[in-house]
């Protein structure tokens, strides 16, 4: 199907909100990258702001969001409650920053825990029967993974700008980030396979033409696939993205500023590449239109 | 509880496009937008291996399937795409957001966005004509009379098309109009395997195709 650029937009700022948001809960609850707790709050605060922006953008009646909103089984639905319960909590931990006080652990905890369930739920809410390439759960961890990146990554970069000696903060936040960017790595890889795959549950019908477009040839089922000719830019872009953000990782255990800022880039790109090649594999299994 | 739905016999369809037209006509489809469409199917070969003339084709319309359990109603943020009491699948214009989710969750690409009034439309089973007793434009004007409209709860006896003019009490318009045919009495028989519905991901599609000595290219 057509890329939608809005909604890609929208689940890699939530994905880098959200995993940003929850790193910083991690590093409150071990007490350390106290100097990087407000600007995270505000890094995470303005990419979740952008995130909304996109996606009202995507929207053709936005006014009417309230207008009979809380159908429980949609994905949209469950993912304006996880971001409402999201705001609640951050606002809740901007008070106790606020204060001056040690955030409490519990509320640092709910508050990791509830931006991974935001960004599974964004996920999640594409899961659909419908589209091969799209029915899975690896295609809900590719955005856990994204997150799991994106927010150590970012967290790195502010360490470097905010904080001059934190030895105890920095090899935590360099673990984490070297773990989010592996495990963004290796699941990112797993979903292009998936993808790849997914093509075999797409049925041909042979020949058929559709005479409303006479002019358009039958779907090359061999198109539909990460690794074709009009796709295969995208996969790699993916992959490289991931694959240099996890090496920026690796090497960014004294230099966080540089490491972390290329680390995050190079994430950033290669999920709204992932992003991109999810829309471009989002073919439904009746392949005749 | 009723299904309504459309069968449609692909052995008497011959792709005229009449139903495509109709429902233009009937629901002011905008333009690039189709409700329902036809498409040719082959001509693919008859067996492995065959050539021509040992080939086969059949032409198939397609529209919203108002299946028993739509994707589309589940993933709708604001109920606005419903199922009704008599089986169809509906979308009130007035609480759509336009996020198109349904459209992505359909397996069968038959909802478009009205760029104008920018919700989302599909096939309503004519609605405003099945309520006043009428059938669906796209049955009504089958060029071949090869579609029937009906209840699947009250089985293949309830489904009806337009009847033949010569079989009318009158040839008066409205005798015409509105005079019926059953389906079973009209097409030739069938057996239960040669019913046939798209591809099922858990929608459960309720409308059917019937096609005989011919290999349906679906899984259902």
């Amino acid at each position: 199907m057509e890329f939608q650029l809005p909604l890609i937009l929208f689940t890699t700022l939530i994905a880098w909100s959200a995993g940003l948001f929850a790193t910083q809960c991690v590093c409150s609850v071990k007490n350390v990258c106290q100097n990087c707790q407000l600007p995270a709050w505000i890094c995470s605060a303005a990419l979740l702001a952008l995130s909304g922006l996109a996606v009202f953008t995507h929207l053709e009646h936005w006014e009417r969001i309230f207008n009979g909103f809380g159908h429980l089984t949609s994905g949209i639905t469950q993912e304006l409650i996880a971001i409402v319960v999201l705001a609640v909590i951050a606002i809740a931990y901007l008070v106790f920053l606020r204060k001056g006080d040690r955030v409490p652990v519990w509320l640092a905890v709910l508050g990791a825990a509830t931006s991974l369930v935001l960004v599974a739920v964004c996920g999640h809410s594409y899961v659909m029967a419908a589209r091969p390439a799209w029915d899975s759960i690896i295609e809900v961890l590719s955005l856990v993974g994204a997150s799991c990146a994106l927010g150590p990554l970012t967290m790195m970069v502010l360490q470097g700008k905010f904080e001059a000696s934190d030895e105890a903060g920095e090899t935590l936040v360099w673990r984490l980030a070297l773990g989010g960017a592996v495990a963004n790595a290796a699941v990112a890889v797993a979903y292009i396979a998936f993808m790849a795959f997914a093509g075999s549950a797409v049925m041909g019908v042979g020949f058929y033409f559709d005479p409303i477009n006479p002019t358009e040839g039958m779907i090359d089922l061999t198109s539909l696939s990460p690794l074709a000719a009009g796709s295969i830019p995208f996969t790699a872009v993916s992959v490289i993205g991931a694959v240099v953000a996890a090496a920026a990782a690796f090497f960014g255990r004294k230099n966080t500023l540089a490491m972390g800022t290329l680390g995050t880039v190079a994430a950033v790109v290669g999920t709204v590449c992932l992003r991109v090649l999810f829309y471009q594999m989002g073919f439904t299994g009746f392949v005749l239109f | 509880m009723s299904q309504y739905a459309i069968i449609t016999d692909l052995n008497l369809c011959v792709g005229c496009h009449a139903c495509t037209v109709a429902c233009k006509a009937a629901n002011g489809v905008e333009i690039g937008a189709y409700w329902n469409k036809v498409v040719r199917v082959g001509p693919n070969p008859k067996f492995e291996g065959a050539h021509f003339p040992d080939v086969e084709m059949y032409f198939i319309p397609v529209g919203c399937q108002h299946c028993e359990n739509p994707e589309c109603v589940k993933v709708c943020p604001t109920g606005a795409s419903q199922k009704m009491a008599d089986g169809t699948v509906q979308i009130d214009k007035s609480k759509c957001i336009g996020c198109q989710v349904c459209a992505m969750a359909c397996p069968y690409g038959v909802r478009y966005l009205n760029s104008t009034e920018r919700v989302v439309e599909k096939c309503t089973l004519c609605e405003q004509r099945t309520s006043q007793d009428m059938l669906p434009a796209c049955v009504e004007q089958c060029g071949a009379r090869a579609r029937f409209f009906g209840d699947v709860e009250k089985g293949y006896e309830s489904f009806e098309g337009p009847a033949r003019p010569g079989d009318c009490e009158s040839r008066g318009y409205e005798d015409v109009r509105d005079a019926r045919c059953k389906m079973t009495d009209f097409v030739a028989p069938f057996a239960e395997e040669e019913v046939h519905h798209l591809d099922n991901v858990g929608n459960d599609p309720s409308f059917a195709y019937i096609l005989r000595n011919h290999s349906w290219k679906g899984t259902n």
